[in-house]
């Protein structure tokens, strides 16, 4: 070690002689010593994290995006769901289920997941049936789906209990929904897709774009 | 070359500079006095390898909520997902959703916190300075009071409500960070997002909402009186879940 004055587990000065090379012992060996431990024992192995920017991680090796899975259907014709759930797989661009993703999310990390649609809720003078209800679920590979987040539930009309007060639920709007999950075991992330359900008659979708990302670090 | 010093006495207290020493020092005076960032760390030297794993942590600040910890960001999600799907013809439910009956409950005009004892409604962890990015996706319903037209003594059309908008907003430490405008009557699913910068702290988000009575205005003419109908009692929500990602400095 040419220069002994530091040691790479903690700062430790030899010297402290006015014109003197530094490597002999004296006072600076302590000072240095203790403005390390008051300082919270900056050392390599422990420097805080709030001190690393970006620049510092090498983006290159995916520390961050994990596993990127999307899809998008841009045909605009409408299609209609009707009762109970089934799977949105209308357009150009296949199904949003998709299988064999076969990626294995370990402990912490998180599953992000938006998903958007133009819906035409038509009330089509059905008030007191109104409800649709839509839900992103995911798969674990041996045929086990679970819902993420929750199931939304929304409405053709705005009355349930008169008919023709429609507007302006009526029409075509842009539905987007958007979900975490936060895993605490391993689990092995085969499948995703969306589903929707209606009460009653049906719901106009057209379009839809998903987007599911996991994250680590 | 050896190094050299020029005495200078260290005083308790004192801040440590570099030119007490020398300029030979100036870096290590730096890294201790805790500028350990781009000057002194060369530059894309962490890579995933040197990434510790994350931590979760489930209800530790409130039920139905869960951490994880990681290196560079943190997540946290609260979720209420109740069962909304067995309804009955013109009703809004089942009651396991959360549901304010305008006539019986005391409710303020302006912000009102949503109390569902699922402590889902809140999202606490502790933040590092840097900034929240979050979203809330959230299913409400406000329906709509009406009022019947008669042309000659039948019963022609209806005319919808008025002033019976709700609207969600999103609170960081007790200040409003997002908020979604006046929404009209009806279930709608809204997907608010959110972003602020917070400091190292217990960081608490909160969802909160606001919803006016409806209204029909004036009774002229032909017109007869609004109808409030059952359910136009109600302010609901069937369900929500709210996130939040903490990107550290």
């Amino acid at each position: 070690m040419g220069e002994e004055s530091i040691q790479m587990s903690k700062l430790v000065y030899n010297v402290g002689t006015e014109g003197q090379p530094s490597n002999n012992l004296n006072e600076t060996d302590g000072f240095y010593n203790a403005l390390a431990i008051s300082t919270g024992d900056i050392e390599q192995v422990n420097t805080r994290t709030e001190f690393v920017s970006n620049k510092h991680i090498k983006f290159s090796d995916d520390p961050i995006l994990e596993k990127w899975v999307k899809r998008a259907n841009s045909d605009a014709a409408p299609t209609a769901y009707t009762g109970a759930w089934q799977t949105i797989a209308h357009g150009n661009a296949g199904s949003t289920e998709q299988l064999n993703i076969n990626y294995v999310i370990e402990p912490g990390e998180v599953l992000r997941v938006h998903f958007n649609v133009m819906a035409g809720p038509d009330c089509q003078g059905l008030s007191n049936q109104d409800y649709w209800w839509m839900k992103i679920e995911i798969e674990d590979g041996v045929g086990n789906w679970s819902t993420l987040g929750y199931t939304t539930r929304n409405s053709k009309g705005h009355n349930r209990q008169i008919g023709t007060v429609n507007d302006p639920i009526d029409g075509w709007r842009r539905y987007g929904i958007s979900f975490v999950k936060i895993f605490e075991s391993q689990y092995t992330w085969d499948g995703i897709r969306v589903r929707i359900a209606t009460e009653s008659n049906n719901v106009n979708l057209c379009d839809w774009m998903i987007d599911a990302k996991v994250l680590g670090a | 070359m050896a190094r050299t010093w020029t005495t200078h006495g260290g005083m308790p207290g004192d801040q440590f500079k570099a030119d007490h020493v020398n300029d030979e020092a100036n870096a290590i005076a730096q890294q201790v006095n805790g500028q350990l960032d781009q000057n002194n760390m060369p530059l894309e030297t962490i890579t995933h390898e040197h990434f510790v794993d994350p931590v979760v942590e489930n209800n530790v600040y409130g039920d139905n909520t869960l951490s994880t910890y990681m290196p560079t960001q943190s997540y946290h999600q609260s979720t209420f997902a109740p069962a909304n799907e067995d309804v009955e013809q013109g009703d809004l439910g089942p009651n396991t959703i959360f549901m304010t009956n305008w006539e019986e409950d005391e409710w303020n005009p302006f912000w009102n916190s949503i109390d569902t004892n699922t402590g889902a409604e809140t999202l606490i962890f502790r933040s590092n300075e840097g900034m929240i990015y979050g979203g809330v996706t959230l299913s409400l319903e406000r329906r709509t009071a009406y009022k019947v037209i008669y042309d000659e003594g039948v019963p022609s059309y209806f005319v919808r409500g008025e002033d019976t908008i709700s609207e969600i907003g999103v609170f960081c430490n007790d200040v409003l960070i997002a908020r979604t405008g006046e929404i009209t009557t009806g279930a709608i699913t809204i997907d608010l997002p959110f972003s602020c910068p917070i400091g190292s702290e217990l960081c608490t988000i909160e969802v909160k909402f606001k919803s006016s009575q409806g209204v029909i205005a004036g009774t002229v003419g032909i017109l007869t009186g609004a109808i409030n109908t059952d359910v136009n009692k109600y302010f609901a929500l069937a369900g929500w879940q709210l996130w939040a990602r903490n990107q550290y400095r």
